[in-house]
């Protein structure tokens, strides 16, 4: 009996110090994680059931914040469709431009290695810098585009000045500053696919339609799965984009929920209204993930 | 007994502090915003004259970009961190002035005269028969013209009180081959003059009032000159803080309304002669509103009197002076003016910015104006675009703000 508990002990001593020295390499992060993460989120989860104005005494006020965003705010429900419109809008766009772009420069033409360090050039600039330079491109009547299409005869519109213009044009400036990341995963995916399945399909005298359908996507569908679900993820918490570039205008046309939710902070001093909107933005992002991960079994081929 | 015998000994030690407080040393936190290295050497500049006149107290400055000025300053209120002095906008003083303290019963002691400032922007740093803050500058808000346009057109520029016929008739020959006579956005500094000049107000009850007759009549009548009469050009919606400014200084317009404080900046930054001349008079009547800021002392401050006797510095006749000198705001030290006018080098600016103070109105602001601003730039595009009829845009404000 005896002889059976002494390792045994020994055992846990063993694992009592690995668990030490695991944490002391989590330490820094872990501490800087609960600092940095853990309690402000946490405490706007509390912030969210008080009016709680920047100076002066916060009240609780128990669901009133969120009963306001649901049934009296008169602009959320359509700040909730400006960012599911972007969220649409810019994931398409992005997807095909990216998945397209990996797919030609892994098809053996010349300079690719230029090509891709030129298209993740906008991923490295910032969006802020991004977002200055496109308003100038989107000015109307004298702007790059306006005059480009002028010179063809089309007049232009007022690519930011127009409510239906505006949020295309944000999309458009946004899937331009960021397709080149997904478009290095995608590149990795697809060099990382055996050539000898495409020689298999070449014997076969496959055309490259049915090429790219049949293998080069199921097996990049894992890298397509991380793409979509970080992407989507970002583009439901897009920001800079309409603090830079439109200011939320033309009226709320282009105000999505994080600039909503700044602008009830920060201009409006709204702490407790801002909080709330934040976390309904949280259950929603983490409702959409948890489908993508379930919907995932479905198309995700893990090789 | 005890009871005296306990006052008595507070007394004393409270003397004893007070002598101690009024030898030593005191160091003083200054928070104002500055946007450039120029601004805060000027800042910087000033804390070293309170220095000098006084030695017992050091100045120390912070500077914050004005963007992020109020934030940092209820974040600083919240952790009870505030400095000693900081700055305050007269539009601003419903939102902070309660991290303020009055004070007009400092003036007495160190020889202050209120009066020597110029009253419209003094007045508009008041609330509720509180002197918050003393001002450093002001402006009434003048319009800007492209002197080079109006010589190229060959039309006679605005002279002070000009009338709305007048600049109506400048707008129209001074918009031809794409460039525009006038250029106005929804920011309500740059469209409240015309709300006013035809007797209208914002502000009922103390509330904002963006729907009544005259607001929207003043707001669809500037809005036109871009939607219907083609004066002034289309808006994108935009994050930029000053679009008319932009256009300005780009002469792709010809006149703008701002305050006087852009005119040096300005003038040093363009490729055309810059005038300024008054809002237009609408049957004889010209009203402007202006803004200013000054400077006070907080309310966790723990030398009060020691603050006001830097600020008395900071804004005193010597620091006006410099301030003028060196070509930032428009004094609200009235005897300093003459040397910010020679400094400008704009003809006709003095007359123009007297006439404008005449009969300027102090700009009172509801709490939360920075929001109500941030909603009229961002909804009246579609006004000035022609696509939404400018009493629906001021509704649909309204509306997000009761």
């Amino acid at each position: 009996m005896g002889k059976v508990q002494a390792p045994k002990r020994n055992q846990t001593i063993a694992a009592r110090r690995r668990r030490w020295a695991v944490l002391g390499f989590l330490g820094p992060n872990l501490i800087g994680f609960l600092v940095f993460t853990i309690f402000p989120i946490s405490a706007s989860l509390v912030i969210s059931f008080y009016e709680w104005p920047l100076l002066g005494d916060a009240v609780a006020v128990g669901f009133k914040n969120f009963l306001r965003m649901f049934t009296q705010d008169p602009v959320f429900w359509q700040i909730s469709f400006n960012t599911i419109y972007f969220v649409v809008g810019y994931i398409i766009l992005n997807l095909v431009v990216s998945i397209g772009l990996a797919v030609w420069l892994t098809s053996g033409i010349r300079f690719a290695g230029l090509f891709r360090f030129v298209f993740f050039l906008p991923v490295v600039a910032p969006m802020v810098a991004n977002s200055v330079v496109w308003r100038l491109l989107f000015v109307p009547d004298t702007g790059l585009f306006a005059a480009a299409l002028a010179t063809i005869g089309i007049e232009a519109p007022n690519w930011l000045g127009s409510p239906n213009w505006a949020m295309p044009s944000v999309i458009l400036m946004s899937v331009w500053a960021g397709f080149g990341y997904n478009m290095i995963i995608f590149i990795a995916g697809i060099q990382a696919i055996p050539a000898s399945i495409y020689e298999a399909a070449e014997i076969d005298g496959v055309n490259a339609w049915t090429r790219f359908r049949h293998i080069t996507f199921p097996m990049i569908s894992p890298s397509i799965f991380f793409a979509t679900v970080m992407t989507l993820i970002s583009a439901l918490k897009v920001f800079e984009q309409p603090y830079i570039l439109t200011g939320g205008g033309p009226g709320s046309s282009t105000t999505t929920i994080v600039f909503y939710l700044y602008q009830q902070g920060f201009q409006n001093y709204d702490l407790g209204y801002a909080s709330s909107i934040a976390w309904m933005l949280f259950l929603v992002i983490m409702f959409v993930t948890a489908i993508q991960f379930w919907g995932q079994k479905k198309w995700v081929h893990y090789a | 007994m005890k009871h005296s015998l306990l006052l008595a000994l507070a007394a004393s030690v409270a003397s004893v502090s007070l002598a101690v407080a009024q030898d030593s040393p005191v160091t003083l936190r200054w928070a104002m915003s500055a946007d450039s290295q120029a601004e805060i050497a000027v800042w910087n500049h000033l804390a070293d004259m309170v220095h000098e006149k006084y030695p017992a107290i050091t100045v120390k400055f912070e500077s914050t970009a004005f963007r992020d000025y109020y934030n940092k300053l209820a974040t600083q209120a919240a952790a009870n961190d505030l400095a000693c002095i900081a700055g305050l906008q007269a539009q601003r003083a419903p939102d902070y002035g309660q991290l303020f303290v009055d004070l007009t019963p400092f003036f007495e002691d160190a020889g202050f005269d209120i009066s020597a400032y110029e009253p419209s922007i003094v007045d508009g740093l008041k609330q509720d028969g509180k002197q918050l803050a003393v001002p450093y500058d002001l402006g009434p808000y003048v319009l800007y013209y492209n002197k080079t346009r109006f010589a190229e057109a060959g039309i006679p520029e605005p002279k002070p009180g000009w009338s709305v016929d007048e600049f109506v008739a400048a707008a129209k020959a001074l918009t031809k081959d794409g460039k525009y006579g006038f250029v106005a956005d929804g920011t309500p500094d740059m469209w409240l003059p015309f709300v006013l000049s035809i007797g209208g107000d914002y502000i009922a009850d103390n509330r904002p009032d963006l729907t009544n007759d005259k607001v929207v009549e003043g707001f669809s009548w500037v809005t036109a000159l871009a939607s219907k009469d083609h004066v002034a050009p289309p808006l994108p919606a935009t994050g930029a803080s000053n679009y008319p400014a932009d256009q300005f200084r780009s002469g792709n317009a010809a006149m703008y309304i701002d305050g006087p404080w852009q005119l040096i900046n300005a003038k040093a930054n363009v490729q055309f002669d810059i005038g300024i001349g008054t809002t237009p008079a609408f049957g004889g009547t010209s009203i402007t509103t202006m803004s200013g800021t000054g400077f006070g002392v907080t309310r966790s401050c723990e030398h009060p009197a020691e603050a006001f006797k830097a600020i008395s510095v900071i804004i005193g006749p010597e620091a006006q002076q410099y301030i003028a000198e060196s070509g930032r705001g428009f004094p609200a030290y009235k005897e300093a003016q003459a040397y910010w006018y020679k400094v400008a080098g704009v003809e006709g600016a003095r007359e123009t910015i007297d006439t404008a103070l005449k009969t300027v109105n102090v700009y009172r602001t509801t709490p939360r104006w920075n929001r109500i601003a941030q909603l009229l730039q961002q909804y009246a595009v579609e006004a000035f675009n022609g696509t939404k009829a400018p009493a629906d845009v001021l509704k649909e404000v309204q509306a997000q703000i009761n």
